[in-house]
């Protein structure tokens, strides 16, 4: 049988996987303290230039 | 090794941590304060304290001297911990039970069921479950412990054990919450470096990942066989491949890939540490930390474990007769004799860690769910701080003993621990977040059906506890006996909870606390 980095495949995706699933955890932790927030500072921008355009209008 | 290292080192401990707790007692005013850490916790600490009560030294040693004798498979383990233990954790666990939590007015896990569904006598129960399971899981941590400072420094077993209660007493008992979360911080630090040393030293004497593994793949169970070791025939398809298919030795693998995996969901010990959250960022950000720090732990540990069957056979090394000893053989035949003494205490700061989370939620469910709530039912705060003071004392004291004098139902007790807490409170605690008709029927019949079941799995069938109970297991076939109750018990607690929820539904009064508990969700 093959072996990929030395491990038989079923123990390489559980090496793999372990690895990706701490990646997913960084990804999340990066997503909500920076994209997602810019996102909804986007949205609030957004909201008030519609006011102040329907407070001139 | 010498015991002016001994000495030097526990003092350091004792000095930080002693003032840490005096910390925590300046800071301790309510009983929010001291069962929750007056919900004030950031997302590095809690991280930090998360992961340190998840991964006590038992993880760090005997399941790395498991994945010696069983391979690299147990690495599905290691993913379980951080996708289950970590995402699924704290995605879908945590911001409900922080706001439930909020909205309850609930500082502990039984305290959450027993206002949700509206009954003192459930919470009572619940924590008198939690209690005495945790008492032998926190004797069991310490007799680990122990021994191996017994063995390393010659210091006697009850010197040590008395000394370590002695300390994580202290600081517990003054500081509460605040103390143990801010010792966790360092004590998570010292099992970082620890950790990090230990792999990076063992990848780098085998010559980086591809040839460490390769080296391991070539051991033939002659060559195994030849230093002593098990895993010639517990991993019949090499170290760095998974066992046969439905083999006792893949069984093995299987019950306690999810057992610990999954039951880590409805740990009370950890379930407290969502209710420290000082908001929901705090517990968004504590995702990464988490994952990082469990990466670090208990991949290293796996990863590490059956690289030791090489070294052992390239330094001509032999098994030392169990699972146990294989890492500290390692260590203390291949690493520097300054590393053998830090990496001695940064497996007692797992211990430490572990045990202080178990000491303050066993001496919470006794002090604030069975005496306060449920025999005394209302107090002031500094009555019901005190009144957890005296019962996580008598918690100590009782432990101590237990370990002083170790049985070996304690041992039976440990082994039950993830598995019953997942079968007794997976099923209310889950359902109790996400399903509005759950009554407080169906929350007894989940929690007591769980339980049962388990018990009676461990002690008729199962095959690690069955034999040393009854004799013989009363299942021969090792496919079912070998089976962690946790695969049956926690679909039966789920059906029981439904069932009886949809027969015997909310009575008005429950009805308006569930629109309560959800109006922040």
């Amino acid at each position: 049988m093959s072996l990929i980095l030395g491990m038989d495949g079923w123990v390489f995706a559980a090496w793999l996987l372990t690895i990706i699933s701490a990646i997913l955890c960084v990804l999340y932790g990066i997503y909500h303290q920076f994209i997602k927030k810019s996102n909804e500072n986007e949205k609030n921008a957004k909201k008030k230039i519609k006011k102040k355009i329907e407070e001139d209008e | 090794m010498d015991i002016i290292f001994f000495i030097f080192f526990m003092a350091i401990f004792t000095v930080i941590f002693s003032f840490l707790g005096y910390l925590g007692y300046k800071k301790t005013k309510t009983a929010e304060d001291y069962f929750v850490a007056g919900r004030k916790m950031g997302a590095l600490v809690i991280a930090f304290s998360y992961g340190a009560t998840f991964i006590s030294a038992v993880a760090l040693i005997g399941f790395s001297g498991i994945a010696s004798l069983y391979g690299h498979s147990i690495l599905w383990l290691a993913f379980l911990n951080i996708f289950v233990g970590i995402l699924i954790a704290f995605v879908f666990y945590s911001f409900r039970t922080r706001k439930m939590g909020l909205s309850l007015d609930a500082l502990t896990l039984p305290e959450l069921l027993g206002n949700r569904f509206n009954s003192r006598k459930l919470q009572s129960v619940a924590g008198i479950i939690i209690a005495i399971f945790m008492i032998a899981y926190t004797s069991a941590v310490f007799l680990a412990i122990a021994s191996l400072f017994q063995v390393t420094f010659g210091i006697s077993y009850e010197l040590c054990v008395v000394i370590f209660t002695l300390i994580v007493g202290i600081y517990l008992i003054i500081g509460g919450l605040y103390a143990v979360m801010w010792t966790h911080a360092i004590q998570g630090i010292l099992m970082l470096v620890g950790m990090l040393i230990l792999t990076v030293g063992i990848y780098s004497m085998l010559g980086g990942i591809g040839p460490a593994h390769e080296a391991a793949a070539a051991l033939t169970p002659g060559i195994l066989e030849g230093i002593g070791t098990p895993a010639a025939t517990l991993a019949p398809n090499g170290l760095t491949s998974m066992p046969p298919f439905l083999s006792q030795p893949f069984m093995m693998i299987l019950t306690l890939i999810f057992g610990v995996g999954i039951g880590v969901l409805a740990q009370p010990q950890l379930i407290t540490r969502y209710l420290t959250a000082k908001n929901e960022k705090a517990l968004r950000l504590a995702v990464p930390y988490g994952g990082v720090f469990i990466l670090l732990m208990t991949f290293t540990a796996f990863s590490i474990g059956p690289l030791c069957n090489v070294l052992m056979v390239n330094n001509g090394l032999t098994y030392p007769g169990t699972p146990d000893k294989v890492l500290p053989l390692i260590v203390s035949e291949l690493f520097p004799q300054w590393f053998v003494g830090f990496f001695l205490f940064a497996v007692l700061a797992a211990a430490m860690s572990t045990a202080s989370a178990l000491f303050h939620t066993a001496g919470a469910s006794i002090g604030r769910d069975v005496c306060e709530k449920g025999i005394i039912k209302e107090c002031s705060h500094k009555k019901s701080i005190y009144i957890t003071r005296i019962a996580t004392l008598i918690i100590i004291v009782a432990t101590l003993i237990i370990t002083l004098n170790p049985l070996d139902v304690v041992a039976f007790m440990c082994a039950f621990f993830f598995g019953l807490m997942a079968c007794t409170f997976l099923a209310p605690y889950t359902l109790m977040l996400y399903w509005r008709k759950i009554s407080r029927a169906g929350a007894w019949a989940g929690m007591l059906g769980g339980f049962i079941f388990t018990m009676i799995w461990y002690i008729l069938i199962y095959f690690k506890t069955a034999p040393n109970i009854i004799g013989q297991p009363i299942i021969g076939d090792y496919v079912i006996n070998m089976l962690d109750p946790l695969f049956i018990g926690v679909p039966l607690s789920f059906i029981l909870t439904i069932l009886f929820s949809l027969l015997m539904k909310q009575d008005n009064e429950e009805e308006k606390i569930m629109k309560k508990a959800f109006e922040n969700i």
